[in-house]
This record gives C-alpha cells, sequence and structure tokens, in this order.
C-alpha cells in the first residue's frame, strides 16, 4: 500500500501539535473535591478482602454444587468475573464435574486504590489463594484436577467501587511480585 | 533544532507503531480471566518469566473454555485446546488468537520507543538571586516539574502513561556538573535565609557569564484502563530551559543613611 506524502504530512503536523506542551507550568496537583469513600488504602484492602472472602465462598458453593444455581455470584461478583464463572461453571454443570472443599484466601497486597473517584477498577489487589484443599471430581468420583495445578495461585483481582459497595470484576494470572510467598 | 528533529522521528516511530499494531489482528480482542472453575481444576496458569528489567512478559494460557461446547477434549481439565497470546504484557493478554496460525506476528515488548507519542512537559528551572550571583556565595537552582499523567493511545487501544521525574543533570557552566536527585525549592519554601546552602545550590568562584543547563531524567510506566501502572525499562530525558547568569563581585562599603533613600550620599 502506498501512502501519500501528503497524508503523512499531516499525520504527522497533527501529532506534533498534540505534543508541544501548551502549558509550561504543569500543574502541580489535581483538585481532590469528592469525598473519599475510603479513608485510606487499609480501608480499601480491608474492604477488598472483605469482598473477596464473599466472592469465594458462594463460588466455592457453587462449585461444590456442581455448578447449580450459578446465578448466586451475581450478589458477590460482577464483570468478566461474573461471566467467566458463569460460563465456567455451565460447563461444570454439562460435564457433571463437582469440587469438595474450599479455597483459602491466604494473601493480600494493595496494587492501587483509586479512593476518590471509585468506578470501574478504583480497587485493584494482588491476591494469593490456596487451593489444595480442594478437589474437582467427574461424576463417578475421580478427580479431574490438573497434575499442573499450583496449590498456591496468583492473581491480580480487580474491584468495582459502586455506590459505596467494592465489587471483585475481573481476576488474572498475575507472576509478578510473589504474593504467595 | 536538535529538539524538533527528535520529536519528529520519535512521532514517527510512535505512529508506526499504532499503525502496525492496529493491523496487526484486533478482531478477537478479548482479556484473560480466570474463572472459578479454572482456578479449581489447574486451567488458568501463565508460562511467562520475569527478567530484572524486563517488565514484559511474552507467553501462552490455557484457555477457559467456551462453555457451552459439548465433548471438547477428553474431559480432563489439561487437555483443552490452548490459545495463543499475541500481545502479552505484564501477565496481561490484551489481545489473544482462538486460532493461531503459524504466521501470527511477533509479540512487541512496551518500550520508550512506543509511548514516544505520549510527551511530558519539560521542567522549568528557576534560580536565586534571579540572574546574578556572587562569587564565593551559593546560587539556589531550583526546578518546576511534577509527576504527569498523559493519556493516549498504545498498541491500538486507550491509554495512560505516567512520567515521574528521579533525576537531575545540571551543568552550572563552569565546568562543573551534578546529578541531584531532587527538584529543589526556593529558600523561603525550605525556611532558609538567601544565599543559604541548600541541597541544589552551587558556588561560583569566579566572576563571568554563564549558562546553566538542566536535563530532568523521567521514569515511564503505562497502563490500560483502570489496571495497575506497568514500568517501562529506562528513562527519559527532557532538557529544560537555559539560565543565564552574571557573577559578578560585590564590594562591602561604608554608606551614610540609605542609598536608595538618598543615592548622592557619602559611599553611595
Amino acid at each position: 500500500m502506498r501512502i501519500s506524502p501528503l497524508l503523512v504530512t499531516v499525520a504527522l503536523l497533527l501529532a506534533l501539535a498534540g505534543c508541544v506542551p501548551s502549558d509550561p507550568h504543569p500543574s502541580t496537583s489535581p483538585s481532590a473535591s469528592a469525598t473519599p469513600v475510603f479513608a485510606s488504602d487499609a480501608e480499601a484492602l480491608a474492604a477488598a478482602e472483605k469482598a473477596y472472602a464473599a466472592y469465594l465462598k458462594v463460588s466455592d458453593q457453587v462449585a461444590n454444587d456442581g455448578g447449580k444455581n450459578p446465578e448466586r455470584l451475581k450478589s458477590v461478583a460482577t464483570g468478566s468475573l461474573l461471566s467467566d464463572d458463569l460460563a465456567g461453571f455451565a460447563s461444570f454443570l454439562e460435564k457433571r464435574w463437582h469440587s469438595i472443599g474450599k479455597t483459602d484466601l491466604t494473601k493480600t497486597v494493595l496494587q492501587s486504590a483509586d479512593l476518590t473517584h471509585g468506578g470501574e477498577g478504583a480497587v485493584v489487589v494482588y491476591i494469593c489463594e490456596d487451593v489444595a484443599g480442594v478437589d474437582v471430581v467427574d461424576q463417578n468420583g475421580a478427580s479431574v484436577v490438573s497434575a499442573e495445578r499450583p496449590e498456591l495461585q496468583q492473581f491480580q483481582v480487580t474491584f468495582d467501587l459502586v455506590h459505596s459497595q467494592l465489587t471483585p470484576s475481573a481476576r488474572e494470572p498475575w507472576t509478578g511480585t510473589n504474593t504467595c510467598g | 533544532m536538535d529538539w524538533h528533529k527528535y520529536l519528529r522521528i520519535a512521532t514517527t516511530l510512535a505512529l508506526a507503531a499504532v499503525l502496525t499494531f492496529a493491523a496487526a489482528g484486533e478482531a478477537h480482542a478479548e482479556r484473560v480471566g480466570c474463572s472459578t472453575t479454572d482456578v479449581l481444576t489447574g486451567g488458568c496458569s501463565v508460562d511467562a518469566s520475569v527478567g530484572a528489567d524486563d517488565v514484559t512478559l511474552v507467553g501462552t494460557a490455557t484457555s477457559p473454555g467456551s462453555g457451552g461446547s459439548a465433548g471438547k477434549g477428553s474431559g480432563h481439565a489439561g487437555a483443552r485446546p490452548p490459545f495463543e497470546c499475541q500481545i502479552f504484557v505484564a501477565n496481561r493478554c490484551l489481545v489473544r488468537v482462538p486460532h493461531p496460525g503459524p504466521a501470527a506476528p511477533a509479540v512487541q515488548p512496551i518500550t520508550l520507543r512506543d509511548i514516544a507519542s505520549f510527551r511530558p512537559s519539560p521542567g522549568i528551572q528557576f534560580m536565586e538571586p534571579n540572574g546574578w550571583v556572587v562569587p564565593g556565595l551559593d546560587a539556589n537552582f531550583y526546578s518546576v516539574v511534577d509527576q504527569q499523567l498523559v493519556n493516549g493511545t498504545l498498541l491500538a487501544q486507550p491509554a495512560t502513561v505516567r512520567f515521574t521525574p528521579i533525576a537531575w543533570h545540571w551543568n552550572y557552566g563552569d565546568g562543573s556538573a551534578v546529578v541531584r536527585a531532587t527538584k529543589g525549592a526556593t529558600w523561603a519554601a525550605q525556611g532558609l535565609q538567601d544565599f543559604d546552602r541548600t541541597p541544589t545550590s552551587h558556588v561560583y568562584e569566579s566572576e563571568g557569564e554563564y549558562v546553566i543547563r538542566l536535563t530532568i531524567d523521567f521514569r515511564a510506566e503505562y497502563r490500560f484502563g483502570a489496571t495497575g501502572f506497568i514500568p517501562i525499562a529506562g528513562t527519559i530525558n527532557l532538557p529544560a530551559n537555559d539560565l543565564r547568569v552574571t557573577v559578578t563581585g560585590a564590594k562591602t562599603v561604608l554608606v551614610e543613611h540609605d542609598c536608595v533613600a538618598n543615592p548622592g550620599g557619602p559611599g553611595c
């Protein structure tokens, strides 16, 4: 494909216009007018831990029940975490798998917290989960757990802050800083 | 001018990077999440490693499966079909390809070049006294610069880059140059008297005209959406304004009355 030199020039000029700082004195501090929902990072982390423990409790219950009534999760999870779980539990139900035991939340480290604005992704926490006490079995009672499954698993969990309520909305694998150690 | 040349090159590279990734494969952009069933069966693992200076990871993850499809795989969690992660940034698969082809583009780490279109405002330096200095006395140099958030597009996705000033390279024009870890502040702000020594002050020994050049190093971090900031290796070095100073001797003389009020007075 051939791009006209004129087009490139225009694109560069536009890009350059966006690059030149317009204000020689960078503003020092953004105005914080809204009242923070949490007074401190520690308070935000404590709220996130509580919300996540509630989520783990319900997700374990649904897993124990072989994926039945997964809508129970709607009160404790949202976003992609909820949709991933609903899809996963539908698969559990179909394969007639269920779990035995419960997941432990062993450690949390606050990554970031937007205490003023809230909204989606307001709080992000590194979380270590211990699944050593959980087995997943098929309808014959045979374990279907992968031999590769780590007992301690680290995740980066994102929480949404809506109406002063923290709800986990995404869980992704995290291999950076060792939260479990 | 060098600055404009650099800016132009950087912008071209940034545009090229954005265009490349925009064309690379937007069709199946999807985030990797870990469902409870994956966590419990062991299907949510990441195959990646972290280098000391490298925060960008490349790897594959096991697909969480598409829920409704029956008879897929052998029924064992470990036998699920894998997907290729096309753009993997610090443990997050930003773009994954359900059916990997042999001609998948190479995964690019996020580098300073990728964020060249995100420009922090360069700092501004000031000095006290303003424009003149007495040999042997401390002149206080300081800069106005802060952490900055710049929004833009990175790898065809909305992103924010955070620039944090971390080092101040002062060249005083008299043959001496130092690196400071602070931006400095006015004497008044530090609760000091004029001509006091500060962490960023300098003493000129000889009279003359000097040009003071300051370059500030910024650390850069990026984030997509509401995730945490991820550091980018290296620093960005931005020159601040130049200052010109006249170093001239001050003689102490005995005068009668105030020379401002009575310029014609004895000694004035």
